[in-house]
């Protein structure tokens, strides 16, 4: 391995990892907002550094065992800011409880090891990465404390137990066959490796990725997880570390490992995943009354949607990588949202029902949940319509017209679940529920002027920057986007 | 830039109108102000368009890129527009004293911005954002100032048109792709047949759910019902138009082919359209659904005008929509202002307005008149047109038309029987139609007389458009 590393790649990460080690420090004496506050500013500094790098840089540098450069910057990016948003959402939950600072501490980590992820070329980097990521997906889960979320951490460490066994296997294999653990020279051995084992190197391989991203067969844990950890924590879980997974696949399928020819199967595989993914987790969502499951559910079908695009082969590169941004932002705008309903309306019991009437007292709030919404189906002039046309682009252009078709399908049926979150906040009781409903919502909600703080402002941003990435590109076009991300 | 202007006036104004919520009489000056400057606006882009050779085109390119803001107005598009800057004025007046005035006239003017975005695009990508744009807006008028069913009349709507427009949406990005000329809508693309069949059938999904034709149509009497008047308004008087142009403005040029093969079913789909929304209409109580489904039936005369493909049939089709926009804006109207008065649209519940109401009776007369297709009002030109290039191009099946014809007197006269005569109903509305809804009638009504009187007002406009349609159209026939 090659130990030098482009600024890049490192100053980023440096940044997070001293800013977490400054306020463990911190935290240490007591100084829990300090700490919390250290760390948020780590965080955005290194997402600061990082597009500084991604814009005057060169794209698509591979130095050692890390790329850099454009996507391989930006992206990581992303995820450093998503990451900094939930911390500071968070910031009073962190700053006034024990156990805060190291929660928000392993959001950072958990950024620090998806931008490993991201930017891997190498199967240690890979596997340390993945494992890295996992430990902190089960802390965050059962940081949470009750006895609900121990139990979903549990099941959620159970399941990744299991999948870290198939990475073992999976990785001996690549490692025995290709002879080495750079991607590029252990693809190229891959590629006259003999066919049946190298093509079972490669189930192993997606299996693994299918349960870091929440993909059918290994979705269960998913609503579970993002419904009982606590909101700020989710909006990290379901938002870097699937642009994280979501390129590493790219780049391991479609760039480098599983390239050559012989791993052509590769496609049929991750479309049947995707299917899976796009049918349970859309008419998942339909049947939810918690607003947060109904999210995992959409988080099982998002991530549909990019193994398709990744599926659909060089086309969809572009598509995976733009849906999977997209999809992150508005991941992360919407449990930031629950946040700030929790503090808009104290009672509130995660229910869709608990929604009703919050656009009457909470205009802003619910304005911005309702945008993330459409965004996450897919409406125009919002950033996930963006996705999802580069995804049927992809699929179409790739002859996959009947996929296109039935992942139109799939959105339509997801607008059941996010739909049904808009009709609560802004259509009313139904009418069979009396105006002494309306009346309680109106009691729960806090009196004393409370108006969502951070966790509001952060919204606000999150639905902004939505908006703005869906309406720009018509007068801009999409090539700014299209060179800051590509991979 | 007149073209940018109309899709530019509403919304500015629309957020003007929200950004003054707490102040009902700004929001409802600024929307009025914006709805009527975007009118004039459609009027001087009418002239202009008059007295020009080519279609009125803008677009925008950045450091030389072009982008996909590409706007073309034509006379097939630019009606289209104009109808909308007018009903857009008429909601605006409508909703008046609604509840909750600053968003709620956000929303009408987001609406008639995206809805002449849809009439204006000439880019495909541009053309599915504001077809889908449409739909936001209007799913919260209806989910946030309908009636006691909005909830499930909001998400039907929603989800029926969003069904329609993925499947559109899969056409437009084949069409792009497999006809490799960029996104323009002007582009010379020439597909394969088999390309075609398909590239039609998922635009048309899109198209028919619109329109909407029969059996694709039961999410329009639960919006139009449940949608308060301003939404019934916009969503009879332009959003149903949208469909039909989308046949006109993608099927025909880029998929002729198929379309000629679908032709003859598509014939039928308006046949059948005709004679069951007068057949529904006629068992209706309620004046509001009577209306939805007439709405039905006047649109199955504009596909059966489109199905053949000429230019007698297109001219039909074009003055069938303006004249449809006219008489059922003014027709929800009349009906909503009764709704406003008597909390009933029962048409049991009324009887000798005529003598209580007289202004309101005169003006539902009319329009009734109007909707039935009295020659002389706006509603025949289109009708017979369409009929008559229906016979021509399709033979006697289409007679069954003619049934629709004389149920649609039927249900007309019905209505009016028992809502204008007999014996005055006591208890119901005392206090006719006030200054400002005249104000919003006058306009619509004067149309609906020079439209039957002089269709040229339209066709004039549309003929070379049409024509260079009908010889697309007839190229494969």
């Amino acid at each position: 391995m090659d130990l030098m590393l482009p600024a890049a790649v490192w100053v980023p990460a440096a940044l997070v990892a001293g800013a977490v080690a400054l306020g463990l420090v911190a935290d240490g004496f007591g100084r829990r907002p300090a700490a919390v506050g250290i760390i948020a500013l780590g965080l955005l500094g290194a997402a600061a550094a990082g597009f500084y790098y991604a814009i005057t840089g060169e794209a698509g540098v591979a130095v050692g065992s890390f790329a850099s450069g454009a996507g391989f910057t930006s992206l990581p990016s992303v995820g450093y800011v998503l990451a900094g948003f939930a911390v500071v959402a968070g910031y009073r939950r962190y700053a006034t409880w024990d156990r805060g600072p190291a929660m928000a501490g392993l959001v950072a980590l958990g950024a620090l090891f998806a931008h490993a992820l991201l930017a891997s070329l190498d199967i240690v980097v890979l596997f340390v990465s993945l494992a890295g990521l996992a430990i902190v997906g089960y802390s965050l889960v059962a940081g949470a404390g009750t006895r609900e979320a121990e139990e979903s951490a549990i099941r959620y460490f159970v399941q990744g137990a299991v999948a870290t066994g198939l990475t073992v296997y999976g990785f001996a294999l690549v490692l025995g066959l290709g002879g080495s653990t750079s991607y590029l020279e252990a693809g190229a051995a891959l590629g006259g490796a003999a066919a049946r084992p190298a093509l079972v190197a490669l189930g192993l391989v997606l299996s693994v990725f299918a349960f870091k991203l929440g993909a059918f067969p290994f979705h269960a844990w998913v609503p579970d997880a993002y419904d009982r950890a606590d909101a700020p924590s989710v909006a990290f879980l379901a938002s870097a570390p699937k642009i994280a997974g979501v390129v590493a696949l790219l780049v391991i399928v479609r760039g480098t490992l599983f390239e050559s020819g012989v791993f052509a199967p590769a496609s049929q595989l991750l479309s049947a995943l995707a299917i899976g993914s796009l049918l349970f987790g859309s008419f998942g969502m339909l049947r939810q009354t918690r607003v947060a499951r109904l999210l995992g559910y959409s988080a099982i079908a998002q991530i549909g949607y990019a193994l398709l695009a990744i599926a659909a082969g060089d086309a969809g590169v572009r598509a995976a990588s733009i849906l999977v941004l997209t999809y992150a932002i508005g991941a992360a705008g919407a449990f930031i949202a629950l946040e700030a309903v929790q503090r808009v309306r104290p009672a509130w019991d995660g229910s869709l029902e608990g929604l009703a009437g919050l656009s009457r007292h909470a205009p802003l709030l619910s304005g911005a949940l309702a945008a993330i919404m459409l965004s996450l189906t897919g409406i125009p002039l919002l950033a996930g319509f963006w996705g999802k046309l580069y995804v049927f682009i992809a699929l179409v252009d790739s002859g996959m017209v009947w996929l296109a078709i039935g992942a139109g399908v799939a959105a339509v049926v997801s607008f059941g679940g996010y739909g049904s979150v808009i009709k609560a906040m802004y259509f009313g009781p139904d009418n069979d529920v009396t105006a002494e409903a309306m009346q309680e919502a109106d009691t729960e909600t806090s009196p004393e002027g409370e108006r969502g703080g951070s966790p509001l402002a952060v919204t606000v941003v999150l639905a902004l920057i939505i908006i703005s990435l869906g309406a720009a590109p018509l007068v801009l076009g999409l090539g700014p986007v299209f060179s800051l991300f590509s991979l | 830039m007149t073209l940018v202007l109309l899709i530019a006036i509403p919304v500015v104004t629309a957020i003007l109108a929200l950004a003054a919520g707490s102040r009902p009489s700004w929001s409802r000056a600024l929307a009025l102000l914006g709805a009527l400057g975007t009118l004039a606006v459609a009027g001087t882009a009418w002239s202009q368009l008059a007295g020009a050779d080519a279609p009125l085109t803008y677009e925008l390119t950045v450091a030389g890129n072009g982008t996909f803001l590409s706007l073309m107005a034509d006379g097939l598009s630019l009606p289209l527009v104009a109808l909308t800057a007018l009903l857009g004025a008429v909601a605006v007046l409508t909703s008046w004293d609604v509840e909750r005035t600053g968003p709620h006239m956000a929303l009408l003017l987001a609406l008639e911005a995206a809805v002449t975005a849809v009439f204006l695009a000439a880019d495909l990508i541009l053309f599915y954002v504001a077809w889908e744009a449409v739909l936001i807006p209007m799913f919260f008028l209806i989910g946030g100032w309908g009636h006691d069913n909005r909830r499930y009349a909001a998400m039907k709507f929603f989800a029926y048109t969003f069904a329609g427009s993925a499947l559109m949406l899969v056409g437009i990005v084949l069409l792009i792709i497999s006809g490799g000329a960029g996104t323009s809508m002007s582009a010379a693309v020439v597909l394969s047949p088999e390309t075609q069949r398909l590239v039609f059938w998922l635009l048309a999904a899109g198209f028919l759910v619109k329109i909407p034709v029969v059996p694709l149509h039961t999410w329009l009497p639960d919006a139009h019902v449940e949608a308060p008047t301003a939404g019934s308004i916009m969503l009879a008087g332009v959003l149903l138009k949208m469909g039909a142009y989308g046949i006109m403005r993608l099927c025909v040029p880029f998929t002729p082919e198929a379309f000629a093969a679908a032709a003859p079913l598509l014939a039928g789909l308006g046949v059948v359209g005709i004679v069951y929304g007068a057949v529904m209409a006629l068992g209706q109580h309620d004046l509001k659904r009577l209306v939805a489904y007439s709405s039905v039936a006047h649109m199955g005369f504009v596909v059966l005008g489109i199905s053949t493909g000429t230019e007698l049939g297109f001219q039909g089709a074009v003055l069938g929509m303006v004249s449809h926009g006219l008489v059922a804006g003014l027709l929800f109207f009349l009906v909503g202002a009764l709704y406003e008065r008597a909390h009933t649209r029962d048409i049991g519940a009324f009887g000798g307005l005529g003598e209580t109401l007289p202004r309101w009776a005169t003006v539902f007369v009319f329009a009734s008149l109007a909707s039935l297709g009295l020659p002389g009002l706006s509603g025949f030109p289109g009708e017979f047109a369409s009929l008559v290039a229906g016979f021509a191009g399709f033979g006697w099946p289409i007679a069954v038309a003619g049934l629709g014809v004389a149920l649609a007197g039927a249900y007309t006269l019905r209505a009016v029987r028992r809502v204008v005569h007999g014996e005055p109903s006591t208890d119901r509305a005392h206090v006719d139609l006030s200054a400002r809804e005249i104000v919003a009638i006058v306009p619509l009504a004067a149309l609906i007389v020079a439209l039957g009187v002089w269709p040229r007002l339209v066709t004039d406009l549309a003929r070379a458009t049409l024509e260079g349609l009908a010889v697309l159209a007839g190229m494969v026939s």
